[in-house]
């Protein structure tokens, strides 16, 4: 292949004609001339409308693309008939550069060397890329089971519908998601807790009615601003917030009235000492702890360990402080909530956590009331979230289901296996030595996201064929890869339709770069190679549009009755069709009270001890555990390693390990940092900028050091998602130890580690 | 005749660089070129510790002292209030560069663009922006349009208010009077700052600013 800089290469490239391969350049990286072609000056400027995917929660904040002659040039703020924020964020409004990136994978490859070296590739067609991959999927299949082909997803998260789909009609349970080190765990908590997974996460407060809002280890300012402002308004009304968090986030500089400073994975001692609080002060909803309850004496008793004194010693926080928590807690007059997100799975006892936090709402009698974590019964649309038919698996009584027998997962997280329907991919490196897994699907799915990645990208290695869809060449992963194919940005496809409510917004797309297809195509044109064309609706250019009305319209009542096409949809663009339905009477409060089975637990009530814990031999009830290593329960570790990592939250700037890309974002934060508080910098000779190493029991990685008041002192943070920097993959994996043994999810919270000058 | 101002509060300010982004996006600058910063100040000790942000963009002064040292007029200060450029007179002598004591103007001197030696769509027109200073607008263009400035229009933590300030009834007056907004003295820019947010990590008054300027 011919190699030469990119100032040379581009050159030649604006010489020649466009839709020229791609370009191997001298330092190994690809270039994709139609990344980069021109816009007409004097064509004329028109207004796409979409939502926003760049936080990647499903389809966000509403936004206006601009384009010329085919080419995005500008992305403006959405007022007309818009869901959620219209004020887009650094990472919404960097598309721009995301969808014109010379570096933008565009076209499918093909490796033509052994896997596990500096992948060299070979442009192919899209029609070679399906057969081949269908072709080795069969093979697989017939030889050793379906199940021994695993669908996965990384980042995205709007084609796992027809992922899933495609992997239950294919005959295997393996599928899987990056949900499973991600927020997932917490529905495992809620599942144990509810026998439901739909209380997860708590809930964000009500403007004008919750009087308390406990925001617990997140910091919405960075993860999820179009949300932020529902904060504001809340105290804007008169809601107070306490924010428990390690850090000094700029959610606790905006809005908090008291900060608990936690030691990082000690909160399940704070729920538990405020649960004691609730108890002992007789502030609990006794209506609901007696009838609708189990094993409330046993947390009661758990609870009475948890005093002020030794609660705050544990969690480093002063008794004064804590406290002045429980005094707002008691002291409110009206509904409380508490949300809570990913942080919490991020441990060993991360269920634990969770649950711990959870059992506030209901203990409090903020179950199911206005201002509370209120349940709706309001219909509303989820297309994006419809799992499809020939899922059989991922409906309750699925474990005795002879397929789901074959989940990989099964005997390494049987409590998971027995809550989630998709399967832990902590494991996977296990899960291919013994021979479960022979072949990977992944869409946008990155090796560097788990710990102790180079074990991952071994079993990539030794699998007998691994397929990434994705937005750019990504060595950490596609080094381990057969064939990788060019997904299509979420600005360029339509699929899924954007809903809220009984609204409906067509999302317009803009041209695809290239020959970048919508995940959902990809996943459509594999499937009918295997023989799932009426499932897929035949597949091909279009077929977005087809599996929108075929399959999700038709598959809703109202959407039929009303007789709403897709036509109508995006024809009524900005603005959303509104489908016609009776809504039922607003819920009394407290519906448990009235609705059969609202707690489907083994006991049908909620529970304070779990059943289904004790069935797979753990202990019922939630308590503290001094994570594995720790400057408590390992000192002699501690020694060498005195700093706790805390890793895994959300920068305003990217996303996971995407949008490095991007150099207007890139500027931001140019280089990997971590976090060091001014005394445990200064103790180690450590000025703002200094080159360092942060060193763990299982590596070194090279960062750049910020020093900041921001982090709690012994305390560090480094974001993670870099490749010259793979945070990561200094962490083991070893369950009990560094994976919780109930959701399989890593610690990524609570290591130990050191940091020095490099 | 409208006049313009824009309400930063710095107590609502989320340190997000959405306004930086923004406007890097609309006006598709240079890298390093950036008309308006978004930068971290920390004050306290553990456990009383405090961190916000500090807001820069150009201030569009009164009596702005780049526009009086320009020998060209290609910056001049507009009837509403916004101080822009005329990138077609500007022959790129930096002094107002020197002269701004709010450090919001930037002489570009590198032909850089985002992705080396390529220009792409979003850059045709600043890509041919070379030896001359460029600065914030306040989206001039933007408001004669009645469109916000970009960095008002994306913010999440909707800490930036623009508008009219010689309308009593105008969003941006009433946000002053509710939120007890401080003109930056001699600016078209105020503040609301957080309580506790010792006062040198505010912006100074325009004369301050020329005085602290010429000190150093
Ligand atoms: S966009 Fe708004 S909230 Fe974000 S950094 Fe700028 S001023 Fe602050
Ligand atoms: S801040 Fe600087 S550039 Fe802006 S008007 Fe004042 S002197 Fe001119
Ligand atoms: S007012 Fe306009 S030019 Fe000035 S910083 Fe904001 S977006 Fe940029």
């Amino acid at each position: 292949m011919m190699k030469m800089n990119r100032r040379e290469f581009l050159k030649l490239a604006t010489a020649t004609t466009a839709g020229a391969a791609m370009i191997c350049t001298a330092d190994g990286s690809y270039i994709f001339p139609d990344a980069v072609a021109k816009a007409d000056p004097a064509a004329p400027e028109v207004v796409y409308y979409n939502h926003c995917q760049g936080c990647n929660s499903g389809p966000k904040c509403g936004m206006k693309l601009i384009v010329k002659d085919g080419q995005l040039i500008r992305i403006e703020r959405r007022s007309e008939g818009g869901h959620n924020n219209p004020n887009i964020c650094a990472k919404g409004a960097a598309q721009v550069q995301d969808i014109h990136n010379p570096n933008r994978l565009l076209h499918p490859m093909k490796r033509t060397n052994p896997k596990g070296e500096p992948a060299q590739w070979e442009q192919i067609s899209w029609e070679e890329a399906i057969e081949t991959i269908a072709a080795k999927f069969t093979e697989i299949k017939e030889k050793y089971g379906a199940d021994k082909v695993m669908f996965t997803t990384g980042d995205p998260k709007e084609p796992r519908p027809v992922l899933q789909r495609l992997c239950f009609l294919f005959g295997s349970p393996n599928y899987g998601t990056e949900s499973s080190t991600c927020s997932t765990g917490t529905r495992v908590a809620s599942y144990l807790n509810y026998g439901k997974n739909s209380f997860a996460t708590g809930a964000g407060p009500t403007p004008g009615k919750t009087k308390l809002f406990i925001n617990w280890g997140t910091n919405p300012a960075w993860s999820s601003s179009y949300y932020f402002e529902t904060i504001q308004k809340a105290k804007a009304s008169g809601c107070k917030v306490i924010v428990v968090d390690p850090r000094v986030t700029p959610t606790v500089s905006c809005v908090a009235d008291l900060h608990l400073q936690i030691r990082p994975a000690t909160d399940a001692a704070l729920a538990l000492c405020f649960g004691n609080a609730l108890i002992q002060a007789d502030k609990y909803d006794h209506d609901f702890v007696e009838n609708y309850s189990h094993g409330f004496e046993e947390y009661k008793a758990r609870c009475a360990e948890y005093t002020v004194e030794k609660t705050a010693e544990i969690c480093q926080i002063s008794v004064e402080t804590l406290q002045k928590a429980i005094d707002m807690i008691l002291g409110v007059e009206g509904p409380m909530t508490i949300q809570f997100r990913a942080a919490y799975p991020h441990h060993v006892n991360g269920v634990g956590m969770a649950r711990a936090i959870q059992t506030l709402i209901p203990l409090s009698g903020n179950l199911d009331v206005d201002g509370g974590q209120r349940v709706s019964n309001a219909k509303s649309i989820s297309l994006e979230n419809t799992k499809y038919t020939g899922n059989k698996l991922a409906t309750k009584g699925q474990y005795d289901d002879p397929t789901f027998a074959l989940r990989a997962d099964r005997e390494y997280f049987p409590v998971w296996a027995e809550c989630i329907d998709e399967i832990q991919l902590n494991m996977l490196p296990e899960y291919v030595r013994d021979g479960k897994i022979r072949a990977a699907f992944m869409l946008g799915q990155n090796a560097m996201m788990w710990p102790d990645t180079a074990a991952f990208q071994k079993a990539f290695d030794e699998m007998d064929f691994a397929v990434a869809c994705d937005y750019y060449i990504n060595p950490w992963t596609h080094d381990h890869c057969d064939i990788i194919l060019p997904s299509a940005m979420s600005p360029e496809r339509n699929y899924p339709i954007t809903t809220n409510g009984m609204k409906i917004y067509g999302r317009q797309a803009i041209p695809a770069q290239g020959e970048a297809h919508s995940d959902c195509r990809i996943v459509a044109d594999l499937a009918c190679a295997l023989g799932f064309s009426e499932e897929f609706c035949g597949g091909g250019e279009g077929v977005e549009d087809k599996i929108i009305e075929n399959i999700l319209f038709a598959g809703n009542k109202d959407i039929v009755a009303a007789g709403v096409k897709l036509a109508d949809v995006y024809a009524a663009a900005p603005n959303p069709v509104v489908v016609p339905t009776e809504q039922p009477a607003e819920n009394p409060e407290k519906k448990y009270r009235t609705q059969d089975n609202f707690f489907p637990t083994p006991t049908g009530k909620f529970e304070f001890a779990s059943e289904v814990l004790k069935k797979f031999g753990f202990d019922p009830v939630v308590d503290h555990i001094e994570p594995a290593y720790s400057p408590v329960s390992t000192p002699d570790v501690a020694k060498d390693f005195p700093l706790i990592l805390n890793t895994g939250s959300r920068v305003p700037m990217y996303v996971h390990s995407r949008h490095r890309q991007q150099p207007w974002l890139r500027a931001l934060m140019p280089d990997p940092i971590v976090r060091l508080y001014p005394t445990d910098a200064a103790e180690r000779g450590i000025v703002e900028g200094d080159d360092v190493i942060l060193a763990t029991p299982f590596g070194e990685i090279k960062v750049k050091a910020e020093v900041t008041n921001i982090v709690k002192p012994g305390v560090i943070d480094i974001f993670h998602g870099w490749q010259q920097a793979n945070v990561n993959g200094i962490m083991n994996r070893v369950i009990g130890e560094t994976l919780d043994p109930l959701s399989g999810f890593p610690a990524f919270k609570e290591g130990l580690c050191q940091v020095r000058k490099a | 005749m409208a006049k313009y101002g824009m309400v930063l509060d710095l107590t609502r300010c989320l340190g997000c660089y959405a306004c930086v982004v923004a406007c890097k996006m609309c006006y598709g600058t240079r890298p390093g070129v950036d008309y308006n910063g978004v930068k971290r100040v920390e004050w306290g000790e553990y456990p009383d510790a405090h961190q916000r942000y500090q807001l820069t963009m150009c201030m569009h002064c009164d009596n702005a002292p780049c526009v009086e040292v320009c020998p060209v007029k290609a910056t001049t200060k507009t009837e509403e209030g916004p101080v822009v450029m005329d990138y077609e007179k500007c022959i790129g002598c930096g002094l107002c560069v020197q002269a701004c004591p709010y450090d919001a103007r930037t002489l570009v001197t590198e032909d850089e663009t985002a992705f080396d030696g390529q220009v792409m769509v979003y850059e045709e027109e600043s890509s041919k922006r070379l030896n001359l200073v460029e600065k914030c607008t306040m989206c001039y263009a933007r408001a004669q349009n009645g469109q916000k400035p970009m960095c008002v229009d994306h913010c999440p933590g909707r800490a930036r208010i623009h508008g009219d300030v010689s309308d009593p009834e105008s969003e941006i007056s009433k946000y002053i009077a509710e939120h007890g907004a401080v003109q930056v003295e001699g600016t078209s820019i105020w503040i609301v700052a957080p309580a506790d947010m010792p006062k040198e990590y505010l912006p100074l008054s325009l004369a301050d600013a020329i005085a602290a300027k010429a000190a150093k």
